[in-house]
C-alpha cells in the first residue's frame, strides 16, 4: 500500500506539490490524472525517493521513503516516463542488473527473469542488445525491469505514452493481472481511455493538489457530466477558479 | 558488497563494449609514444646534419696545421680567396678568417685572433660556429700546453679548476625537452584514456534517461559511483600501462646514443613506471567524473573531462620546468610524487619505494574523496 500524507514540494517559487494526500490500496489500480505541470511526476519521484519532499510523508507498506529510502525502494517497482535503456547491454543483462540490486543471483535470478519474460512475451528479445529496439520492445524491457524483483507496489509514470496498439494492449493486460494478483498499482496518465478502463480509483490533480478522488462513475456523478473527460475539465476548472 | 559487484559487472560490460572509447584511448597509447619517437628521430637527423658542416676558410694558407687539425675533427672546409667570395657562396654555414699575420704572431707568442662568423639567427649555424670555435680553442690550448712543457711548467699547474661541459650542441636543450615530454605524455595517459568513460558515467546516464531508473533502485549512490569509478579507473590504468610498454618499445628503437640521451627503459624500469601511474589513472577518472557530473549531456561532459588534462600538465610543469621546490611533500602529494617518481625511474635509473607507496596512498585517498563528492552530487535531486 502506498500512502502520501500532506506532501509539499517547491522548486524555487513554483509549488509543484501542495499538501497532497492520497492512499493507493493493494489490489487496486490508482491513477493520477492531471494536466502537464500538475505535479504528477514530482509526486511519483518523491515516492521513489529521488526527489525529497519539503514536508509531509510518502510511505510504501508503512516504510517512510525519506527515512529509509533503500528499504522503501526494495518494496517498489518504478517505471519512469523514459525507458532509459543501455544500448550496449542485452535485455537479459538489464534484468540481471536490476534484480542484482534486490539480492537475486544464480537460479533465483534466472527463474525471476524467465517468469517476467514469459509474462511479457519477450523471450526472443532476451539475448539481444537493446540498441535498435522498437518503442514496444523497449517498453517490454523497461516493464520487465520494473517487475523482475516481484515488487508489491508499482509506480508507473505515463506508461502508455508513445506505444503502439499491441504494446498498449499488452501493458493494460499485465497491469490488470498484477492488480488481480493483489499488487498496489499507482500510475499517472493522460489517456482517458486507459484511465477509465483500468482504474479502480482516479485522482484528479491540479496545481499540485488533489481536486477529487473516486471511481469514474463517482467522478462523473459528482460533476454532473457523462464523460470522464468532461468531469476532469469541470472539476479542475472549478478548482482553478 | 553484492551491489558493488553488480555495478562493476554491468559497468565492465558496458565499457568494454564501447569500442569507440576503447579505440580512441588505445590510439593515444600508440600515437603518444610514436610522436616522441618521431621527435627524437628528427632531432637526431639534425645532429647528424651538423656533422657534415660546410666551413668556409679565408686565409687557410696562413695556418695550414690548424686547418688540418680541424679537418681531422671531421670539419669539411673550403678555401676562399676573400670574405666576400665566401659570403656569396650560399652553401657555407660558418666562415673562419685567418689573418696573414698569423705566423708572425704565433712565433712571437702573442695571441692570434681567428674570426668565426655565422648568422646566429639560424640556430643550426650558431651551434656549428660554437663547435668550430671550441675546436680552434682546443687546438690553441694544446699549443699553449706544449709551450708550457717546453718551459718546464706542468700544464696542470695553470688549471687549478677545470670545468668540463658536455655539449650536445643543437640537440641538447631539445632533447631535454623531449625527455620531459615523455614524462608529460605518461602522466596525461590516464587522463586522456579515462575522459570518455568518465563523461559517460553520469552524464551518459542522464542523457539516455537511465539515471532516474537507476536512482530508484535500492542502492547507495556511493556504491554506484564507486563501481563506475573502479571500472573506468581499471581501463584507464590498463591504457596507461600499454602506453608505458609502447613507449619502452619505441624508445628502444630511437637513436638515443646520437643524442647523448640516456633513458632507463629496461623491463624493470618500465614496470616501475607503470606501477607509479596506476593510482594516477584512478585519480584522473575520479576528477573527471566529478566535473562531468555537472554536465547535462555526454558531449558537454566530455569537454569538461578534457579540461582536466591541464591539471597534470600544470603540476608536472611546475616540478620540471618551473623547478618549484615541493620538498619532501613533493614525494607524497598526488601528481608531484608521480612526476618525480617517473623522472627518477626513467631518467635517473633510481627509485624510492617509500615515495612510491606514500604517493600512491595520498593519490588514492584524494580519488576516494572525489568519488564521495560525486556520490553526494548524485544524491542531490538537482542532479536528475
Amino acid at each position: 500500500m502506498i500512502e502520501l500524507q500532506q506532501l509539499h514540494k517547491s522548486f524555487g517559487d513554483v509549488k509543484a506539490v501542495d499538501g497532497l494526500s492520497l492512499t493507493a490500496r493493494d489490489g487496486q489500480i490508482t491513477t493520477l490524472l492531471g494536466a502537464n505541470g500538475s505535479g504528477k511526476s514530482t509526486t511519483l519521484r518523491m515516492l521513489a525517493g529521488i526527489v525529497t519532499p519539503d514536508s509531509g510523508h510518502a510511505l510504501i507498506d508503512s516504510v517512510d521513503v525519506a527515512q529509509e529510502p533503500l528499504e522503501a525502494r526494495r518494496k517498489l517497482g518504478m517505471f519512469g516516463d523514459q525507458f532509459g535503456l543501455y544500448p550496449r547491454l542485452t535485455a537479459y543483462e538489464h534484468l540481471e542488473y536490476v534484480a542484482g540490486f534486490h539480492g537475486y543471483s544464480g537460479k533465483a535470478l534466472k527463474s525471476a527473469v524467465a517468469e517476467v519474460s514469459d509474462l511479457l512475451q519477450m523471450n526472443a528479445l532476451l539475448d539481444r542488445r537493446t540498441e535498435g529496439f522498437s518503442q514496444g520492445q523497449r517498453m517490454k524491457v523497461a516493464l520487465a525491469r520494473t517487475l523482475v524483483h516481484h515488487p508489491k507496489n508499482l509506480v508507473l509514470d505515463e506508461p502508455t505514452r508513445g506505444l503502439d496498439i499491441m504494446s498498449m494492449r499488452l501493458l493494460r493486460s499485465v497491469l490488470r493481472d498484477l492488480r488481480d494478483a493483489g499488487r498496489c498499482v499507482l500510475l499517472s496518465s493522460h489517456v482517458m481511455a486507459d484511465v477509465e478502463e483500468l482504474s479502480n480509483q482516479i485522482v484528479f490533480m491540479a496545481s499540485g493538489q488533489v481536486v477529487h478522488t473516486g471511481t469514474a462513475d463517482e467522478l462523473m456523478a459528482a460533476s454532473g457530466t457523462t464523460s470522464l473527460e468532461d468531469a476532469f475539465i469541470s472539476m479542475t476548472q472549478k478548482h482553478a477558479a | 558488497m553484492l551491489s558493488l559487484f553488480n555495478v562493476l559487472r554491468k559497468e565492465w560490460r558496458d565499457a568494454t563494449r564501447d569500442r569507440r572509447s576503447i579505440v580512441s584511448s588505445l590510439l593515444f597509447a600508440v600515437f603518444g609514444p610514436l610522436m616522441i619517437y618521431l621527435l627524437l628521430g628528427s632531432i637526431a637527423k639534425e645532429v647528424e646534419a651538423t656533422d657534415d658542416l660546410q666551413v668556409a676558410v679565408v686565409g687557410a694558407q696562413f695556418a695550414p696545421t690548424m686547418i688540418a687539425k680541424l679537418a681531422e675533427q671531421g670539419i669539411a672546409w673550403t678555401q676562399f680567396a676573400s670574405v666576400e667570395s665566401a659570403k656569396n657562396d650560399g652553401d657555407q654555414t660558418v666562415l673562419v678568417t685567418v689573418l696573414e699575420d698569423f705566423k708572425e704572431r704565433y712565433l712571437a707568442r702573442t695571441p692570434v685572433e681567428i674570426a668565426v662568423t655565422a648568422d646566429f639567427k639560424d640556430g643550426q649555424a650558431e651551434s656549428a660556429a660554437q663547435e668550430v670555435q671550441a675546436l680552434i680553442n682546443g687546438y690553441g690550448r694544446k699549443v699553449s700546453y706544449s709551450r708550457l712543457i717546453a718551459a718546464g711548467v706542468h700544464p696542470d699547474s695553470i688549471s687549478a679548476i677545470r670545468a668540463t661541459t658536455y655539449d650536445l650542441s643543437l640537440a641538447g636543450s631539445r632533447t631535454a625537452r623531449v625527455s620531459d615530454s615523455l614524462i608529460y605524455m605518461l602522466l596525461i595517459a590516464g587522463f586522456i584514456s579515462g575522459s570518455l568513460m568518465a563523461a559517460d558515467s553520469i552524464a551518459g546516464e542522464r542523457e539516455r534517461n537511465s539515471l532516474e531508473s537507476l536512482l530508484s533502485q535500492p542502492v547507495n549512490p556511493f556504491t554506484l559511483v564507486t563501481g563506475k569509478w573502479l571500472t573506468a579507473g581499471a581501463i584507464s590504468a590498463f591504457v596507461s600501462t600499454v602506453t608505458v610498454i609502447v613507449a619502452g618499445i619505441m624508445l628502444a628503437k630511437a637513436p638515443l646514443e646520437v643524442l647523448g640521451l640516456r633513458l632507463f627503459i629496461d623491463p624493470s624500469s618500465l614496470f616501475l613506471g607503470a606501477l607509479i601511474l596506476l593510482p594516477l589513472a584512478f585519480l584522473a577518472v575520479s576528477i573527471q567524473m566529478l566535473v562531468a557530473a555537472r554536465a547535462r549531456t555526454y558531449k558537454e561532459a566530455g569537454t569538461y573531462a578534457q579540461f582536466t588534462l591541464f591539471i597534470p600538465i600544470a603540476v608536472a610543469g611546475s616540478v620540471m620546468i618551473g623547478n618549484v621546490d615541493f620538498g619532501t611533500l613533493g614525494q607524497i602529494l598526488p601528481i608531484t610524487s608521480q612526476t618525480m617518481g617517473l623522472k627518477d625511474v626513467l631518467l635517473e635509473g633510481r627509485s624510492s619505494l617509500i615515495s612510491m607507496v606514500s604517493g600512491a596512498l595520498t593519490t588514492l585517498l584524494l580519488a576516494v574523496g572525489f568519488v564521495w563528492m560525486t556520490a553526494r552530487r548524485l544524491s542531490d535531486e538537482r542532479s536528475l
